[in-house]
């Protein structure tokens, strides 16, 4: 049996034990196709699946679990659910704890770009989610989390360019992100900077400047990780033009029945 | 503060089918509100082609009022209470076709119910059902999204009169079955009208059931009542233990009332003519003295 014939059914599977909840099922079924067919099998069914599908698959995988999903998901794929993502969070997630909201974000985001240690797919991954102009409003919110350290990097990038080593005054989590992305996609970087701080000029003086403020105050305009999560799920896109309306037939003139 | 002080309370009662979709605009944004959206547009679409004209805007804007009608009238049957989450969740599991189809059906229930006490076959004709099914359909349904809608009252109010009306034909109809000449298959039936015979007959203390009568026949009960003075009571009660305990409650309602009011049981034992007496009977029987036996 040839592996092409087997990917529709794969991914039919694959859909229904999403939709239905079942991640480890779905993920066994991913285990169970490598064996049989190879990675790329398993590549092209994540390359096929509707994005918000992908999206809900690989959110139950960040952090400390690891997939093969977050392994194998084709770096368009992945950019393309990260748009789902904030479809699932409620006012009240954002309204009570935004922090919480965006750290379990940076934990996916992290747990499927650092999944390896290749290199190159970790650039084409980053390029392609900060392509978008939800990914420019994830990588942003994410940075919202330590936003001095996130300016001290943005000055190190106009000084040095891309070549940069991410020293900054304290250690934490974001600042590799920060500097992986620069390094795929400096146009990229630039447009979650902005996000960010809708305010910054690229101008080696004014970040200067900026980063010798010594409060804790940003001087300029930054936009709050709360404030970032409200535009991140107001771009959730509809899937409405899909003809999809649910799994319920009309029951036609039988309502007069 | 006395009571004509207090400010008048209105209370705001959109049609069921509102509420349920106000508590919509408070949840997350999700693919049911354009399914439900989807279904409740198809209804209308529906509903314009069977009952008002899907091809002019007042046409759709008419069979858009009574599906909002309509299913808010299936979500009263279905989701009983104030609970208007619970009606949303309705729609949203089960669709608004769902909640459509019982409302419709609440409909189509009470028009196959008798309105009244009296029954004949035109009543029952196809035609004539159709035609209530649309003109209820209006009466209950017919809602202004935008004020208040008491739909589902009238048709609590319009079914509990018409399970009287059930129960008074029912009752007239057991008579008729024991009828002391036999049964009585006639399909017109004037319930009220049977009732009051056999309590009137009755008096007579012969323990039959007389469910119809002509005039010679009446003619015959009042001499043979003024011959052997009967005890009126004697023979109410026999009837009343005859009759089936479904039925006892509506006889012995107007049994109550007959035995204070009935103008032919108050003149039976005097000496008013046996023309005034049958003229008094006919408001009684109705249209349940026998054309035939006059």
């Amino acid at each position: 049996m040839s592996g092409k014939s087997y990917l529709p059914a794969l991914k039919k599977q694959v859909t229904d034990l999403v939709l239905s909840g079942s991640l480890s099922h779905a993920e066994q079924a991913f285990t169970e196709a490598v064996e049989q067919h190879g990675d790329y099998a398993v590549a092209e069914v994540l390359n096929e699946l509707p994005p918000q599908v992908t999206a809900l698959h690989l959110s139950g995988f960040d952090g400390g679990k690891t997939s093969l999903a977050t392994l194998l998901v084709p770096p368009k794929a992945w950019a393309d659910s990260l748009a789902f993502l904030a479809a699932t969070w409620s006012d009240e997630m954002i309204e009570d704890d935004p922090e919480r909201v965006a750290e379990s974000l940076f934990a996916h985001v992290h747990g499927v770009v650092f999944a390896n240690d290749d290199e190159e797919r970790r650039h084409e991954l980053l390029a392609a989610a900060s392509a978008t102009d939800y990914g420019a409003t994830i990588f942003a919110t994410i940075f919202s989390l330590a936003p001095k350290e996130v300016l001290e990097v943005a000055q190190e990038v106009i000084q040095k360019g891309p070549y940069i080593t991410g020293q900054t005054s304290s250690d934490n989590d974001f600042v590799p992100l920060a500097v992986e992305l620069v390094k795929a996609s400096e146009d990229g970087w630039d447009r979650a900077l902005f996000e960010l701080f809708p305010e910054f000029r690229h101008s080696a003086d004014l970040a200067d400047a900026e980063f010798s403020e010594e409060d804790d105050e940003p001087k300029f305009l930054q936009r709050s990780t709360k404030e970032l999560l409200y535009r991140l799920r107001k771009q959730v896109p509809s899937v409405r033009s899909m003809p999809r309306r649910g799994t319920r037939k009309s029951m036609g003139t039988d309502i007069f029945s | 503060m006395s009571a004509h002080l207090l400010p008048a309370l209105v209370v705001e009662r959109p049609p069921r089918l509102i509420r349920a979709l106000a508590c919509l605009a408070r949840r997350e944004a999700g693919e049911e509100a354009a399914i439900l959206a989807d279904e409740l547009s198809g209804i209308t679409a529906m509903v314009a082609e069977k009952f008002t004209n899907e091809r002019t805007a007042e046409g759709i804007q008419r069979a858009l009022n009574l599906t909002v009608g309509g299913v808010s009238l299936g979500l009263e049957h279905l989701v009983p209470g104030e609970d208007d989450e619970a009606a949303l969740d309705l729609l949203i599991d089960n669709g608004a076709e769902q909640a459509f189809q019982a409302g419709f059906r609440l409909v189509k229930e009470l028009v196959a119910m008798p309105e009244s006490a009296y029954m004949n076959d035109f009543l029952q004709s196809p035609e004539y059902v159709n035609g209530r099914i649309k003109a209820v359909f209006f009466e209950l349904c017919f809602a202004d999204p935008q004020a208040n809608w008491n739909g589902y009252q009238d048709y609590l109010d319009m079914h509990a009169q018409r399970v009287e009306a059930r129960a008074v034909l029912r009752a007239a109809q057991w008579l008729r079955r024991h009828h002391h000449e036999g049964p009585i298959t006639d399909t017109e039936i004037d319930a009220e009208g049977v009732i009051a015979l056999a309590i009137i007959f009755a008096a007579e203390n012969s323990g039959l059931i007389t469910a119809r009568t002509g005039q010679k026949e009446f003619e015959r009960f009042v001499s043979a009542v003024r011959k052997t003075k009967p005890d009126f009571e004697e023979g109410f009660a026999k009837l009343m233990a005859q009759i089936p305990d479904q039925h006892k409650t509506i006889v012995a309602e107007r049994l109550a009332n007959y035995r204070e009011h009935c103008t032919v049981l108050q003149k039976l034992r005097g000496r008013s003519a046996m023309k005034t007496l049958f003229a008094e009977l006919e408001n009684y029987a109705g249209s349940e003295l026998d054309a035939e036996a006059l």
